[in-house]
């Protein structure tokens, strides 16, 4: 009878025990969040969005997984730290991730840039370059004035990269580019067309 | 009787206990946990982010988030308490209500993104056809440099809208396309009431050229130059022999009105004089009779209104010359030919033929809706 009666206590102990051994792995739930907010912070959200929201919605999920589990009798937060631990990675991985599309979109800002510069004062160059005879001329001056307005809207691409905004920043740059170049075989055009004599 | 006392204590404890264990598992096994309604508030939520739901329905999305992280908050509280004293009613509800603010953003999302995208892409298509309306009507048409310089630079911030259009940043678009459209709206309204004054003496146009029609008779040559379309026709008895491509003074719109205007003259004139050789620098020439006693009355009556400078002069030596077919209204208000052309026109002129010089042939809706 003592026996079983042994017997019976143990197992309400073992019980007890193990519906509340397990611990919230709030270490691993603190590394997690802030590995999110470190890509947060590196414009994950604009340079790569899809990436972003999957983690976010992952983590979500793994605290609606712990909050299950912290209801359930037998508590085991095992598969959720090693997931939290997952969650890091790829938090890591779309901060990088951002980071490099930021830098791309940065690099190749500077490179059209350096382009559209080249071509503004190429164009210039040859306005200078152009002969000054009345043939010609009030073409030269509109094209002055559209030189003048490409230079407005690079400058203006400047102001947007300078806050930050690189994606329109990029866009503007391009359009202007694009004129520019436009620009330099309409000025081609034309002074070939005045050297036709 | 000692030990049976102990022994129906012990009983009594270990039927508690059992007692106890009994509705703890039968509590776990039945507890009616909110995860459906959680994970389902949670994927409405991702649902409404990939579908833009920050632009088109902040403020649904933003309560769908805020009711999803108090659903969660709610659900630590009572995971907190004692296992039966744990309610999740509430939890529920909250992530009820966050799946259904989410299912809103959702749908406001769809459609708001859905119209966005249409009426984007309809203004980006009006705009165009405005553009495609400068480049066919009013490009080649001198222009104040103000004009000139807005719709540059619409046209440059529709380039930088098709950019945001085709990368799906549909508000940045539409911002562009604003900022374009008020600069080419504008630009558009003023040349186009510059024109349609301008077409206002069509009739008059028409006159002349009809009467010097009715009078090109015989073996008589005709010369008419439509400046609008750029061309010069010449007429023999009646009949069109020739249409040659001519350039115009870079001020050709409107009649000349002073010497150094760049302005070609509107009206009936005959060729006063033949150059060819050493005469003139343009390879051959037929020196006009400019100014004729039409325009040295409209001059003189300019001069007295103020309308013109008194110190303005007249200005002469007005021709249809070679070394055109440059392509572009180079002259100072001359009509230049490409030198076969003036070779043939030369052949054909002689001192007093008539000459009709016109803003255009044709009407503004007829030009319009050639193009």
């Amino acid at each position: 009878m003592k026996r079983n009666l042994l017997t019976v206590i143990m197992a309400l102990g073992m019980i007890v025990f193990l519906s509340s051994c397990g611990k919230v792995p709030q270490a691993e739930i603190d590394n997690a969040k802030l590995a999110i907010e470190n890509a947060r912070a590196a414009g994950s959200e604009l340079y790569a969005p899809e990436q972003f929201a999957m983690v976010e919605d992952s983590m979500n999920a793994i605290m609606e997984n712990i909050e299950a589990r912290k209801s359930k009798m037998f508590k085991n937060f095992k598969e959720e730290k090693a997931q939290l631990e997952g969650i890091v990675l790829l938090a890591e991985d779309t901060r990088l991730a951002a980071e490099a599309k930021k830098q791309e979109v940065m690099q190749e800002f500077q490179d059209v840039l350096a382009t559209v510069t080249t071509l503004i004062a190429e164009d210039k160059d040859l306005l200078t370059k152009a002969p000054k005879g009345k043939e010609g001329k009030l073409a030269l001056q509109a094209i002055g004035n559209d030189i003048a307005a490409v230079e407005e809207s690079v400058s203006s691409a400047n102001g947007m990269y300078a806050e930050g905004k690189y994606i329109p920043a990029l866009d503007a740059i391009k359009a202007a580019n694009e004129k520019a170049m436009a620009l330099n075989n309409e000025l081609k055009e034309v002074i070939a067309k005045y050297n036709k004599r | 009787m000692r030990k049976k006392i102990i022994v129906w204590t012990l009983a009594v404890i270990l039927a508690l206990g059992l007692g106890i264990v009994a509705y703890t598992i039968y509590y776990y096994e039945t507890v009616d946990l909110p995860e459906i309604e959680i994970r389902e508030a949670r994927d409405r939520i991702t649902q409404a982010k990939q579908a833009n739901a920050d632009k088109y329905s902040p403020r649904n999305l933003d309560l769908a988030e805020t009711y999803y992280d108090s659903a969660i908050a709610e659900w630590k509280t009572q995971n907190n308490k004692l296992f039966f004293l744990r309610e999740h009613e509430r939890v529920k509800a909250l992530a009820i209500h966050s799946a259904s603010f989410a299912g809103k953003a959702i749908e406001a999302s769809q459609t708001g993104s859905s119209k966005l995208k249409d009426a984007v892409s309809i203004r980006m298509h009006q705009l165009n056809a405005l553009i495609d309306e400068y480049n066919e009507v009013y490009a080649h048409i001198p222009q104040p440099e103000k004009t000139q310089k807005d719709v540059f630079r619409g046209r440059l911030l529709m380039t930088e809208a098709f950019k945001a259009y085709g990368s799906g940043d549909l508000h940045r678009a539409e911002e562009t396309i604003s900022e374009a459209s008020a600069l080419l709206e504008p630009a558009m309204k003023r040349l186009k009431s510059s024109l349609d004054d301008y077409f206002k003496q069509l009739p008059k146009w028409k006159e002349w050229v009809k009467n010097a029609l009715k009078r090109n008779t015989g073996g008589n040559v005709l010369i008419i130059i439509d400046k609008y379309a750029h061309k010069l026709q010449v007429y023999k008895g009646g009949k069109q022999l020739y249409t040659f491509n001519a350039e115009l003074g870079p001020n050709w719109i409107g009649n000349k009105k002073y010497r150094g205007d760049n302005a070609t003259p509107e009206g009936n004139y005959r060729v006063k004089a033949k150059k060819s050789g050493r005469e003139t620098k343009y390879y051959k020439a037929l020196l006009l009779d400019y100014p004729n006693a039409d325009d040295k009355q409209r001059f003189e009556a300019d001069k007295k209104t103020g309308n013109l400078p008194r110190g303005a002069k007249i200005g002469s030596l007005i021709e249809i010359h070679g070394d055109g077919g440059k392509g572009i209204d180079w002259t100072n208000g001359c009509v230049a030919l490409k030198n076969a052309d003036m070779d043939i026109l030369y052949g054909l002129a002689s001192v007093n033929t008539r000459i009709v010089i016109v803003g255009s042939l044709r009407s503004l809706n007829e030009i319009r809706s050639s193009k």
